[in-house]
């Protein structure tokens, strides 16, 4: 599939954070590969998790994705790859979210 | 109690009138699966996180393995977990919580992912084959 431009939107506390983890080659790594993989794809929406009751707290790349295409096969297949490609500890510092519900607010 | 019991009241909060009704059933449907994947490994021999590591440890556990579809689970932990946190603290944002559906899915996919992990667990060599891998790893 080719690479499209979506509208994204990377909040500076969730890049400091990335640097701060040494994930921010990830970060841009998972962006390109949502890109070529999620189907639906409307915008990307980067921030840290709001909340964590232990340890750290997660990085979200939200992928926001237009109705008609929740839970498309891609979906999953773009979720899991950052745990395939960058083992488990890596891994785990990104939650993958697609979802219709953006904060609206990329672009 | 099992953990599975919340989906219970889950599904119940997911049928209620309000957006309060609808966050509570994404926090509940979160806890369902977390308690009911850590009770299991406990089960499978496996140490009973303590409190302070059990939301890290299962999802941690679950991805150590090379098995599908406890990975399948682990991502649907991820995606609950992403959406129970919304839920439960960024009450100034809408998110999916502003009609039933918002709850309705996360009921949806803790239930798929209760179903999958049951079939793994109900699985001797299956369960025995990610019980070891995860034992060498993260006893």
């Amino acid at each position: 599939m080719a690479t499209i431009t979506v509208p994204t939107t990377i909040r500076p506390e969730a890049l400091e954070l990335a640097r701060e983890y040494g994930v921010e080659r990830e970060l841009y790594e998972i962006l390109d590969k949502g890109r070529e993989m999620v189907r639906g794809l409307r915008a990307f929406e980067v921030e840290l998790e709001p909340w964590a009751e232990e340890g750290d707290v997660c990085i979200v790349i939200r992928a926001v994705i237009d109705l008609g295409f929740e839970d498309d096969a891609s979906h999953y297949d773009w979720k899991i790859w950052p745990i395939d490609a960058y083992g488990v500890t890596t891994g785990l510092r990104f939650l993958l979210p697609v979802t219709p519900y953006g904060r609206g607010d990329a672009g | 109690m099992q953990g599975r019991e919340f989906l219970t009241v889950a599904r119940e909060m997911a049928r209620g009138a309000a957006e309060a009704h609808w966050r509570a059933a994404a926090s509940r449907a979160y806890y369902a699966l977390l308690l009911e994947v850590r009770d299991a490994m406990t089960a499978w021999g496996i140490s009973r996180p303590v409190p302070s590591q059990v939301h890290q440890l299962v999802r941690r556990r679950l991805f150590t393995s090379s098995d599908p579809g406890a990975k399948r689970v682990a991502i649907t932990l991820n995606d609950l977990r992403e959406s129970r946190v919304r839920a439960d603290y960024e009450t100034e944002v809408p998110h999916e919580f502003t009609a039933a559906a918002g709850g309705q899915r996360a009921v949806q996919w803790a239930t798929d992912a209760l179903k999958l992990f049951d079939a793994i667990a109900a699985d001797g060599n299956r369960r025995n084959s990610i019980a070891a891998v995860i034992k060498a790893v993260l006893p």
